[in-house]
């Protein structure tokens, strides 16, 4: 066995960076989460209760009573519900993705 | 080689003196070695250290079994130990008894001083250690006051300069009350 | 310059003049007279270094992992009791490949409980990974630890400097001590393959699976015979610096030419040179030194002086030299702290026994 044709860092050491994210977690979800712009405050609960980060703020272009929008990012989102279930207004919706 | 072996309680400076008589006898130019033998560290027990002196490097690290000299900071000491003790040597032991008080095996050579009594007229506390390496000086004098004041200097630098000049009186007055042993120790 | 001081603040001394910038501690009897030394100079200004208290020796460790990481060079020391809650962490260094030094004042490992010094605590630490340096005398001490990090930082593994407790770690004699510049000329700045920062993110310790964790411990292998290589070279390169050697580095044979063989490690090898026997001090217990030890061992009666015993199979320094020295005896001595005196010695070089367990307590 020699290490160094594996071509392993020493140490374990993992050097590029964010690499986690070409693992994309999003494909294995039963129930999307559809967001409703219209209906949402933008209290940003869901932001902060998302326990795989995949809401995004964005800038706020078509409704002028907000400067920011939340969108989801669906590459991550394993469809976990927390979102809907925390959300105040239920602006957030659960359907069911036909694959 | 000759061999010191010091004999006294937990917190009466037992293993500070065998750091100073080590450094000040280093000071002399002799290779030097000081351990304690810790039991369990309380005030009170029975506390031991000791010193080795040579000419060339030591290269010893077992405990000292046959001193050539005992210094004996407790004299409540004396009976317990002595009882086991074989070998014959210096036996200097912190007391205002005389040598003849004690029945120890005649080949022991015993010295008295009453370092307690110096160390309190000299400091005002009772840093007994300090005087007896000096009385240790004097009945051997194999260092000079200069080297024991050095070592003194530099085992209590923290303890600033009145107390070091206190302690160095102290072991003056050890050094010149404690007269040279006939046909005196050799390294 | 000769000064004469206890090994304990010898080696504070030495680590002193190699800037580490974080000390983690966590006292225990007898390490702790090094981290006083050490807490001094940094009150004093004379070390500009980042102490920190930790709550365990588990967490001390642990800190080291940090401090290494984020490109300091990082000192502690512990024993024991303090070793073995450590242990967890001991691999995970060697395994990221961090350049620690710390300072071990060998001792007994309870029960029952017993404050003395042994190797028990050092030879459960043999299998993590770890260089294992032993030290025979306060000068060995400065010398060692000094080189020990030169040694880390090259071979990028992790050193222990190992003292015998009380025996060593409180003896008070003479060291040459070296000065400032004398260090700064020997030691090379510290640097670290991979470093925490914050604008080249990395992974450190991520999942090693099935399919790669073996290829990672086989790299710790080839390290450790690199570094037995680089204790080498460390060792001549100080020795031409400052004329003091040990040995190869690895092993340190004295009277080569005597018929008896005693192998230990430690101060009992100053002893046992007074006994006229051959006397090989084996310095660097991981990587062990199999072929100096087998050539100086070639056809002649050997007796092993262990402090430790792996229950159940044996005394774990004369297990490795038995390897390649099968005549090779083993003296089981000093284990908490009972004295290994001359005469125990020379009564093991005169004995037979294969396996000897020297009791001398009140003779």
């Amino acid at each position: 066995m020699k290490a160094e044709k594996t071509k392993l860092t020493e140490g374990a050491v993992v050097v590029t960076p964010a690499s986690t994210g070409a693992n994309k977690t999003g494909s294995w979800r039963t129930y999307k989460p559809c967001l409703d712009q219209k209906k949402c405050i933008r209290c940003g609960i869901c932001w902060n209760f998302c326990p795989d980060n995949c809401f995004m703020l964005k800038k706020e272009t078509e409704n002028k009573k907000y400067k920011h929008r939340f969108e989801i990012n669906y590459d991550y989102c394993k469809g976990c519900g927390i979102c809907a279930k925390e959300c105040p207004v239920k602006a957030i919706m659960m359907q069911r993705e036909e694959k | 080689m000759l061999e010191i072996k010091l004999l006294g309680r937990g917190g009466q400076g037992v293993v500070s003196l065998s750091f100073v008589l080590a450094s000040a006898l280093f000071n002399e130019g002799y290779h030097t070695q000081a351990f304690p033998m810790y039991g369990i560290e309380r005030s009170g027990s029975p506390a031991m250290a000791s010193v080795r002196v040579d000419k060339k490097p030591i290269i010893r690290y077992d405990q000292v079994y046959n001193p050539n000299v005992f210094i004996i900071l407790d004299v409540t000491l004396v009976k317990e130990y002595f009882e086991k003790l074989k070998s014959a040597g210096l036996v200097i032991i912190n007391t205002k008894n005389k040598p003849e008080d004690f029945k120890l095996p005649k080949a022991c050579v015993v010295r008295t001083i009453d370092a307690t009594k110096i160390a309190i007229d000299a400091t005002g506390k009772p840093f007994f250690n300090v005087p007896m390496a000096g009385a240790f000086a004097g009945l051997t004098k194999l260092c000079k006051p200069e080297s024991l004041y050095k070592a003194i200097e530099e085992a209590w630098s923290d303890k600033g300069a009145k107390v070091i000049e206190a302690n160095k009186k102290s072991a003056k007055v050890a050094y010149d009350k404690t007269l040279p042993e006939k046909g005196s120790l050799k390294i | 310059m000769k000064r004469i001081a206890e090994a304990s603040a010898v080696m504070a001394e030495a680590v002193k003049l190699c800037e580490p910038q974080v000390i983690p501690l966590y006292p225990i009897t007898p390490q702790t007279h090094i981290m006083e030394e050490l807490a001094n100079h940094v009150n004093n200004g004379e070390l500009k270094a980042k102490i920190i208290r930790t709550e365990s020796e588990h967490s001390m460790m642990s800190t080291l992992i940090g401090s290494l990481l984020a490109g300091s060079r990082s000192f502690t020391a512990t024993s024991s009791q303090g070793l073995a809650l450590a242990h967890e962490v001991l691999p995970i260094i060697s395994g990221l490949r961090l350049p620690a030094v710390i300072g071990v004042a060998a001792r007994a490992l309870a029960a029952p409980l017993n404050i003395w010094g042994d190797h028990s605590d050092v030879m459960d630490a043999r299998d993590t990974g770890w260089i294992q340096l032993h030290c025979r005398n306060t000068q060995a001490v400065f010398d060692t630890t000094i080189q020990a990090f030169a040694i880390a930082e090259k071979a990028r593994l992790p050193v222990m400097v190992i003292m015998d407790g009380y025996t060593l770690s409180h003896m008070f004699e003479p060291a040459d001590i070296l000065s400032k510049t004398e260090v700064s000329g020997y030691l090379p700045k510290f640097k670290i393959r991979y470093q925490l920062d914050t604008n080249k993110p990395m992974t450190f310790g991520p999942v090693g699976f099935t399919d790669t964790y073996m290829e990672f411990k086989h790299q710790l292998k080839d390290a450790h015979e690199e570094a037995a290589k680089i204790i080498s070279e460390e060792n001549k390169r100080y020795g031409k610096m400052f004329r003091r050697e040990y040995g190869d580095g690895m092993v340190e044979i004295f009277n080569p030419s005597a018929k008896q063989v005693i192998i230990c490690q430690g101060t009992t090898a100053e002893t046992a040179k007074l006994t006229g026997a051959c006397v090989i001090h084996v310095r660097c217990f991981r990587p062990f030194p199999f072929s100096q030890i087998e050539k100086a061992c070639r056809g002649k009666d050997v007796v092993v002086v262990d402090r430790a015993y792996s229950y159940g199979a044996g005394a774990p320094l004369h297990m490795e030299v038995k390897a390649v020295v099968p005549q090779a005896r083993s003296a089981v001595m000093g284990l908490g702290g009972r004295d290994i005196r001359l005469e125990d010695l020379q009564m093991i070089l005169k004995s037979k026994e294969k396996e000897l367990w020297v009791d001398n307590y009140g003779k």
